[in-house]
C-alpha cells in the first residue's frame, strides 16, 4: 500500500456537520441569553435627600411611638369595669349567686343608685318568672 | 482597522450595543464554531462552548486593548474555553486531557452531526495524539485555513516557530496513519 501523504490529493474535510438552520438559531438564541447591564445601585449614604427624610421619618416615628405609648399605656394595664364583669359572665363558672354572696350592703346601695328599673320592666319580669301579686 | 475601531465603538455604545453585537455573532459564530468543534468534538458540547465565548466577548469587549485584532482576540477566547472545557471534563472524569478526546472521536461514528469515513476518523485519532499546541496549530491551519500570521496573532507564537510545528505535525499524523 502506497504511503499515505496529508498534502498529496484532496483536502480531508473533519466531516463536522450541524443542525439545519443552527446558526441562525444561535443567533436569536445568543441575544437572548446576554447579561443585561445591572441596575446601578447608589449607596443610600451618597444620597443626602434619601438621608434627611430617612432622618425625619425616624424621628416622627419615635415621637408617634413614645406619645402613644404613654398615652395608652396606663390604661391598658388595667380593664375597665365592662370587661371585668363581662369576663366574670361569660369567661368563669361564676353563677349570678356566687356574685350575690360577695356583695357587702354598700354594693348594693350603690347598684340600687345605678339601675334604674321601671314599673313596666317588673311588671314584665314577675310575668315571666310566673309570679303573680295581688295589688 | 478604521472600520473594526468603529464597530468597536459601537458593541461599548449602550445604544448600539445589542444590533452591532448581533452583526458580531453573525459573522463569526460560524468559524468559531468549526474552532472549537475542532478541539471538543461534540455538536452538543461545541454549542455550550459557543455560548460561553460569546457571553464573555460581550462582557469583557470593553477591556479589549485593540491591540490585535478583534477576530485574534475572540478565538483566543474560544480556545481557552474550549481547552478549559476539556479539562473540566477530564476533572469530573478523572481522566486525561487526551483520554476526554478520544473518548469523543470514539463517539463520533454514532453522532448525528459527523458525516465522516474511516479515513476522517482516523484522521481525528491521529491529531488527538498530538501535543496540545501542535494540536492547535493542525487544527488552525489545516482544518480552518488560517494564515501563519493569524494564528500568530492568536497563539502568540512566532511564524517561524509555528511552521515547524504544522511540518512536525503532519508527519506525526502520516505515521499514525500508515502504521495504524
Amino acid at each position: 500500500m502506497k504511503d499515505f501523504k496529508l498534502n498529496e490529493g484532496e483536502k480531508i474535510d473533519p466531516g463536522f456537520t450541524t443542525p439545519d438552520g443552527y446558526f441562525e438559531d444561535f443567533t436569536e438564541r445568543m441575544m437572548q441569553q446576554l447579561p443585561r447591564p445591572e441596575v446601578r445601585v447608589v449607596p443610600l449614604y451618597k444620597r443626602k435627600p434619601v438621608w434627611l427624610s430617612a432622618a425625619a421619618a425616624f424621628i416622627i416615628m419615635l415621637t408617634l411611638g413614645i406619645f402613644f405609648t404613654t398615652a395608652t399605656g396606663t390604661a391598658t394595664k388595667q380593664p375597665d369595669q365592662a370587661a371585668i364583669e363581662n369576663y366574670l359572665v361569660y369567661q368563669t363558672n361564676l353563677s349570678s349567686y356566687d356574685l350575690i354572696q360577695h356583695l357587702d350592703d354598700e354594693d348594693i346601695k350603690e347598684l340600687e343608685l345605678q339601675i334604674v328599673i321601671n314599673d313596666d320592666a317588673i311588671e314584665d319580669y314577675l310575668d315571666d318568672q310566673n309570679i303573680y301579686t295581688t295589688y | 482597522m478604521d472600520d473594526e475601531k468603529a464597530f468597536i465603538q459601537q458593541l461599548l455604545n449602550a445604544k448600539t450595543r445589542d444590533a452591532a453585537f448581533k452583526q458580531l455573532v453573525t459573522q463569526y459564530s460560524r468559524q468559531l464554531y468549526s474552532h472549537i468543534r475542532s478541539i471538543v468534538i461534540d455538536h452538543d458540547d461545541t454549542d455550550d462552548v459557543l455560548q460561553n465565548t460569546f457571553i464573555k466577548v460581550f462582557r469583557n469587549i470593553s477591556g479589549f486593548k485593540g491591540e490585535s485584532k478583534l477576530f485574534s482576540w475572540m478565538y483566543r477566547i474560544a480556545t481557552n474555553e474550549a481547552l478549559t472545557f476539556i479539562s473540566q471534563r477530564a476533572r469530573k472524569s478523572g481522566i486525561t486531557n487526551e483520554d476526554v478526546q478520544q473518548k469523543a472521536i470514539q463517539n463520533l461514528q454514532a453522532d448525528e452531526y459527523f458525516e465522516g469515513d474511516a479515513l476522517q476518523i482516523k484522521l481525528q485519532e491521529a491529531v488527538a495524539t498530538l501535543p496540545e499546541k501542535q494540536q492547535l496549530v493542525f487544527k488552525m491551519h489545516y482544518f480552518e485555513d488560517l494564515k501563519y500570521e493569524d494564528i500568530s496573532e492568536v497563539l502568540g507564537t512566532s511564524v517561524g516557530a509555528l511552521k515547524a510545528s504544522y511540518h512536525h505535525a503532519v508527519k506525526k499524523i502520516e505515521d499514525y496513519i500508515n502504521t495504524h
